[in-house]
């Protein structure tokens, strides 16, 4: 708008008596300003005045800076549910992905098939959420019992991507490329979030997104039982493999490039597999650890809430309330 | 000089004119606007969260996933967060009359379990508008 005034402003060099040598100088200067101007409007007007905003990596993941319960909800999923690994990411982006009407039949189709290649690990997973629960309200839980409950969960996730077939094959086929740009985004969204929700909470402060910010702010704990659990976490995860998460990263690098692009073979991510394995293996046996570890220091009333928490989730699949 | 060479000067300016108009059309429509932000522009012009972009149905525009979200519209391309500052009209037609869908996976702490709000996923709850030179849809 500034410039618009200032070209008006100037359009009074046309003034009748000028000489011609001035209103030559001024015409120059009104065509400058003119294409200038020119230039600026059809931009506005052509492109909906888009703007950039600063190059990003990723987006903020904490579910505070969304602000609301369906963030929240979102962080709380990822806390509990590991079972399906990269592939639980891919089919809880189609909840949202928003597909045209002549696709919804046929993506359907296809989470149905994700969903069923994912029931074994689910069911492992139902097992070892059920097994922490009866631990957790009867104040022991059976350490034997819960390691093999793991390693089910971990070896039934790392046949998912193989029994998964070419699910994402007939998916790549059936999206449209903005739609396949749409579910990348999101399965990176879905990833981010999953770091912060199962955050290391051994260090001093409880990261608010992981598991023993919630429970502290769901059952009131004092700082005294904050230490305690953070100090046997820290022991129970000894044994635990870490998790690199640039292993996770470039699996997703490699997913999200080959599924934008025009032609896709699931059978070229040939480290699937492995990074699920990585991943469910290790979040299942943090979730085990955390539960072992808050379950000797809660009290009575305090279990009680937190078991029902844990059968809240087991007995909740997500999977079974949409169909995209 | 004559009043025809101020004439013939005049018409090689409008040729300019549209000449540089024409080729900011073709060029992408970001010259000019697209500038680097200062660093405290995020906190005035947040992009979404990945809760957001995790959870919530985006409307497809001139070829691109694009979210409502704290009263603009931002989509993903080359790596940058855009919005834009006038809202095209489909999608404001889009946000009035069925506003983009957000899955809710769990009940946070004695809330309703699980469910959508704010519209329904599938074909009413996005949406695919345009088809531009970025992408486009079948």
């Amino acid at each position: 708008m500034s410039v618009i005034l200032y070209a008006l402003s100037h359009g009074t060099a046309f003034r009748i008596g000028m000489s011609m040598t001035s209103t030559w100088t001024a015409c120059k200067r009104t065509i400058g300003l003119a294409a200038f101007v020119l230039t600026s409007v059809g931009t506005t007007l052509a492109c909906g005045a888009h703007s950039t905003t600063q190059r990003v990596a990723s987006s903020p993941a904490s579910a505070e800076d969304s602000g609301d319960d369906v963030a929240m909800g979102l962080m709380e999923h990822h806390r509990y549910h590991h079972h399906g690994g990269l592939t639980l990411f891919v089919l809880m982006s189609l909840d949202t992905i928003s597909v045209s009407p002549a696709e919804q039949t046929a993506v359907s189709g296809i989470r149905n098939d994700l969903v069923a290649s994912m029931a074994p690990a689910r069911l492992a997973e139902q097992a070892l959420m059920t097994q922490l629960a009866d631990g957790v309200a009867a104040g022991s839980l059976d350490g034997q019992k819960v390691e093999r409950a793991v390693t089910e969960v971990t070896n039934a996730a790392r046949v998912i991507h193989e029994a998964s077939g070419d699910v994402l094959d007939r998916l790549h086929a059936a999206l449209s490329p903005s739609e396949r740009t749409a579910l990348v985004d999101k399965v990176d969204a879905h990833w981010r979030v999953w770091q912060r929700a199962n955050a290391d909470e051994t260090g001093s402060a409880p990261d608010e997104g992981g598991h023993l910010g919630a429970l502290a702010a769901e059952l009131h704990l004092t700082e005294d039982q904050l230490d305690r659990v953070r100090s046997a976490l820290r022991d129970g995860m000894k044994a635990v493999p870490p998790l690199d998460p640039k292993e996770v990263d470039a699996e997703l690098r490699g997913f999200g490039d080959a599924f934008r692009g025009a032609t896709f073979d699931v059978r070229a991510l040939t480290t699937a597999s492995d990074a699920d394995a990585h991943m469910v293996g290790w979040a299942v046996a943090h979730l085990a650890r955390f539960v072992e570890a808050a379950s000797g220091v809660l009290t009575t009333e305090q279990r009680a809430a937190f078991a029902e928490r844990l059968r809240g989730h087991a007995a909740h699949d997500p999977s079974t309330e949409t169909s995209p | 000089m004559t009043r025809r060479t101020t004439s013939r000067a005049f018409g090689r300016g409008f040729l300019r004119a549209a000449f540089c108009a024409s080729l900011c059309l073709v060029t992408g429509c970001e010259v000019g606007v697209a500038a680097e932000y200062p660093d405290d522009y995020y906190g005035e012009y947040g992009y979404p969260p990945d809760a957001y972009i995790a959870t919530t149905a985006p409307v497809y525009y001139d070829g691109y996933p694009t979210y409502w979200y704290n009263g603009g519209w931002y989509y993903r391309a080359g790596g940058r967060w855009n919005h834009y500052d006038r809202e095209p009209a489909p999608l404001y037609e889009r946000r009035v009359h069925a506003p983009p869908a957000r899955r809710n996976y769990e009940p946070a702490f004695g809330r309703a379990r699980g469910g959508f709000r704010g519209g329904h996923v599938g074909g009413s709850g996005g949406g695919h508008f345009g088809g531009g030179a970025h992408g486009g849809h079948r």
